[in-house]
C-alpha cells in the first residue's frame, strides 16, 4: 500500500511537472530563456514595413532596414518615404546613440533621455528599439500562467536608464518567445501595448513578424511586418559605425 | 585592375530619382509698407546610382525660380528669363568609391559638403564649404563646392583628408549682400578671386574618434576666407567711387567634443583663426593711405551647447556662440546666446519650433531675434509650414541691419 501511495504520488508530480513548467523556476529564470530566445542569433537583419495608423484610421508607411549584432549593436535605415530616405540610427551602447541626417551630411549623437521620444513618428521611442535584454534593465518579479502564457512583472533596476515605471511581458511557455509588452508611465498608467504575433521558426530561431504597438492615450498604433529576415551573416562590428551609417541606402 | 573594377560596376548602375518641391511667400513686415518678397522657389532633382557594392554616383540639380518678373524695359518681355526669373545649378555632383586602393580608405571625388563641427549648426570648425545666406532667414545653412576627400577608418577613429582646388565664395541673399558684408553706399565693387593656381588650393586634416563616452575631433584647415574683405578703396570724382574686395587667406586649428551626461547632450567646438594681414589701400583724390583691415593675430570662435528632452517631450538646444560667421579678429567678435525649444503633437504630424537668439555686441549693445515656425506634416512626403522672423537690435549690431526684413513665411514642400 505504501508502495502504491509513493508510485501514485511520484506520477502526480510528474503531472505536474509536465504541464506546468513554470513550476520550479523563479521568475528572473524565465526574463532570461525569454531573453535568450529573443537574443539566440549573433546577428540579424530584416526589412521592415512600418504602418502608421492614427484614430481616423488615416495610413502613413514606412520602409526600413534594420540590422541587430548581439546585445548592443543596433542600426535602422530609413527606405521609404522620400522625405526621410537615408535617416538612420545606430546604436553602439546605451549611452552611444547616433542619427544620421543625410539633408546635413552629418551624424548627429543623441542624449539618451531622448530615448523617450518617438522615433520617426512611429509609436516605438528610442528606447524601445534599443531593448533587447530585458534582464539587464528589469528584475522580474510576479510570475502566472495563464492561457500557455507566462506573465510577468518587470520592474525596473534601481541603475537602470529607463522610462517606464513598471512593464508586464507575456510569453509562451511552449518556447519562450514573447508576445506581449505592456508599458507604464511613471503614474503606472498603462500607456502603450505591443502584441507580437505570426510566430515562424526561421534557421532555427523563433521570430514574431508581426509587431503591434498601440499608443492608448493617442489611439495611435504601428504595424511592423518583417520581410527577408536574415540570421546569422556574420555581420562584422564595423557594420555598425559611423561608416556604415553614412553609406547611401541601396 | 581598378579601372575594369570601376567600368564593369557602372555598367549595373541602376539610378534612381528623387528630390523635392518647395514653395515659398514671404511677407516683409519689417518696414514701413508690407510687400511680398520675390523669393525663390526651389526644385530639387536628385539622381543616385549605387554601382555594386563599391561605388556611388550622386548629382543634384537645382533649380530656384522666382514668383516676380523683373523687366525693364518692354525688350526684357521678349526674353523669357526676364518674365520668367529662375537659376539652375548643379548642387552637388560626387562620385564614392568604398575600400579604394585598401579596404579601409573612402574616397569621395566631386561637389560635395564636408559638414565638420560637433555643434549644432554654428560651427567654427566647418570652413570647407562656403555659407549659405542665400535664404537669409536659415543663415546657418552651407552649399557644397568641389573637393577631394579621403578617410581613413580605423577601429573606432576616422582620419580625413581634404584637397579643395579653389575657393568657392559665400552665397549671399539676392539684392541683400549689405545683410552680411556692411553698407558698400555708392560704390562699384570688384571681387578678386584668388589666381587659379595650385599654391592657392586649400586643404584639410581631421581626426575624430571616441574616448569613454566621448567623442572628439581635432582638426586643421588651410584655405581662405568664403567671404570677402575690402583691399582698396578709389574715389576719384566724378568718377563713380571703387571698392576692390578679396578672400583672406586663413588655416584654422579645430577641435570638437560631445558626449552626454545625465541625459543631457554637451558640447563644445572651437576654432583658432590664423588669417594673413590684410591692408586697405585708399586712394582719395590722389591721396593714398593704408590701414590694417585683419591683423595677422590669431583669435578664437567657439560654440558651446547642450540638449535635453524633457519627459513631457518638450526638447530644449541652447548654445553660445562666440563670433559670427562673418566676425573677423578678436576686436570683432560678438556674442550669441541662442535657445531652441521644439515639441511635436499628434505623432509628429506638428511640429512647433522656437528660436530665441540673443546678441550682445562688444558686452553693450544688444540684439534679439524670434524665429518661430509651425510645421504640419498632412500626409507623407508633403510639408507645409507657417512661420514668423522678427528681429531687433540697437545700433551698431547685426541685426540692427536686418531690422526691417521682419517677415511671416509659408511655405509648402514635398518631397519624392
Amino acid at each position: 500500500m505504501k508502495l502504491f501511495k509513493y508510485i501514485l504520488s511520484l506520477n502526480l508530480l510528474l503531472i505536474v511537472f509536465i504541464t506546468l513548467p513554470a513550476v520550479g523556476q523563479s521568475p528572473d529564470q524565465i526574463l532570461a530563456k525569454i531573453d535568450s530566445v529573443q537574443n539566440a542569433f549573433s546577428d540579424m537583419s530584416a526589412t521592415e514595413q512600418m504602418k502608421l495608423i492614427d484614430e481616423e484610421n488615416r495610413v502613413k508607411k514606412r520602409v526600413v532596414e534594420i540590422k541587430q549584432k548581439g546585445k548592443e549593436l543596433r542600426m535602422v535605415r530609413f527606405r521609404e518615404p522620400a522625405d526621410v530616405r537615408g535617416v538612420g540610427f545606430l546604436r553602439l551602447d546605451s549611452d552611444r546613440l547616433y542619427l544620421y541626417l543625410p539633408a546635413f551630411r552629418k551624424v548627429r549623437r543623441i542624449a539618451s533621455l531622448a530615448t523617450n521620444e518617438n522615433f520617426m513618428g512611429t509609436d516605438f521611442t528610442y528606447e524601445d528599439m534599443s531593448q533587447s535584454v530585458y534582464a539587464d534593465d528589469y528584475t522580474a518579479r510576479e510570475l502566472s500562467t495563464q492561457q500557455g502564457q507566462y506573465r510577468l512583472f518587470l520592474e525596473p533596476k534601481p541603475s537602470a536608464d529607463v522610462n517606464y515605471h513598471h512593464l508586464v511581458i507575456l510569453a509562451d511557455t511552449s518556447n519562450y518567445v514573447l508576445r506581449k509588452v505592456e508599458f507604464y508611465d511613471r503614474e503606472e498608467e498603462k500607456i502603450k501595448e505591443l502584441t507580437i504575433d505570426n510566430i515562424e521558426k526561421i534557421d532555427g530561431y523563433w521570430m514574431g513578424k508581426t509587431m503591434r504597438m498601440v499608443s492608448l492615450d493617442e489611439n495611435h498604433k504601428t504595424v511592423l511586418e518583417l520581410s527577408d529576415i536574415q540570421f546569422d551573416q556574420g555581420l562584422s562590428d564595423s557594420e555598425f559605425s559611423d561608416r556604415s551609417l553614412k553609406r547611401p541606402i541601396r | 585592375m581598378f579601372l575594369l573594377m570601376v567600368n564593369t560596376q557602372l555598367t549595373n548602375a541602376q539610378p534612381t530619382f528623387s528630390g523635392f518641391l518647395q514653395l515659398d511667400k514671404r511677407f516683409v513686415t519689417g518696414g514701413d509698407s508690407t510687400y511680398i518678397d520675390n523669393f525663390y522657389n526651389q526644385f530639387r532633382l536628385e539622381m543616385s546610382a549605387p554601382a555594386g557594392s563599391r561605388l556611388y554616383i550622386f548629382t543634384s540639380m537645382d533649380l530656384r525660380f522666382y514668383d516676380f518678373p523683373d523687366p525693364q524695359s518692354l525688350s526684357d518681355l521678349e526674353r523669357l528669363e526676364s518674365e520668367f526669373p529662375h537659376e539652375l545649378s548643379v548642387w552637388e555632383a560626387f562620385i564614392d568609391v568604398y575600400g579604394f586602393l585598401f579596404d579601409d580608405l573612402d574616397i569621395r571625388v566631386g561637389k560635395q559638403r564636408i559638414a565638420w563641427g560637433r555643434a549644432d549648426k554654428l560651427n567654427p570648425t566647418d570652413n570647407l564649404n562656403p555659407n549659405d545666406f542665400s535664404d537669409f532667414v536659415n543663415f546657418t545653412e552651407m552649399a557644397p563646392s568641389w573637393a577631394f576627400k579621403g578617410t581613413w577608418y580605423f577601429d573606432d577613429s576616422r582620419l580625413t583628408g581634404v584637397w579643395l582646388p579653389g575657393i568657392t565664395p559665400v552665397l549671399l541673399p539676392r539684392n541683400g549682400s549689405t545683410l552680411f558684408l556692411g553698407d558698400l553706399g555708392a560704390f562699384n565693387d570688384e571681387l578678386n578671386l584668388p589666381d587659379r593656381t595650385s599654391a592657392n588650393s586649400m586643404f584639410a586634416f581631421r581626426w575624430d574618434g571616441s574616448i569613454d563616452k566621448w567623442d572628439y575631433s581635432i582638426s586643421y584647415f588651410n584655405g581662405y576666407d568664403d567671404i570677402p574683405i575690402a583691399t582698396s578703396l578709389t574715389i576719384f570724382p566724378p568718377l563713380q567711387p571703387q571698392i576692390e574686395m578679396e578672400f583672406p587667406r586663413m588655416q584654422v586649428i579645430g577641435a570638437d567634443v560631445v558626449t552626454e551626461l545625465s541625459g543631457i547632450g554637451i558640447w563644445g567646438e572651437a576654432g583658432l583663426f590664423l588669417p594673413e594681414k590684410v591692408e586697405l589701400i585708399s586712394d582719395v583724390n590722389g591721396f593714398s593711405s593704408r590701414e590694417i583691415q585683419l591683423e595677422d593675430d590669431p583669435y578664437l570662435k567657439f560654440t558651446i551647447g547642450g540638449d535635453y528632452t524633457f519627459t513631457n517631450g518638450i526638447y530644449l538646444n541652447t548654445q553660445w556662440m562666440h563670433g559670427f560667421f562673418t566676425d573677423r579678429g578678436t576686436e570683432n567678435l560678438n556674442d550669441y546666446f541662442v535657445i531652441r525649444l521644439e515639441q511635436d503633437f499628434f505623432n509628429e504630424d506638428v511640429l512647433v519650433a522656437l528660436n530665441n537668439t540673443l546678441e550682445v555686441n562688444d558686452w553693450e549693445q544688444l540684439g534679439y531675434g524670434l524665429s518661430s515656425e509651425l510645421t504640419y506634416q498632412a500626409i507623407d512626403n508633403l510639408e507645409a509650414g507657417l512661420g514668423a522672423f522678427l528681429i531687433w537690435g540697437e545700433e551698431g549690431t547685426l541685426f540692427n541691419s536686418w531690422e526691417e526684413l521682419d517677415q511671416v513665411f509659408v511655405r509648402f514642400r514635398v518631397d519624392f
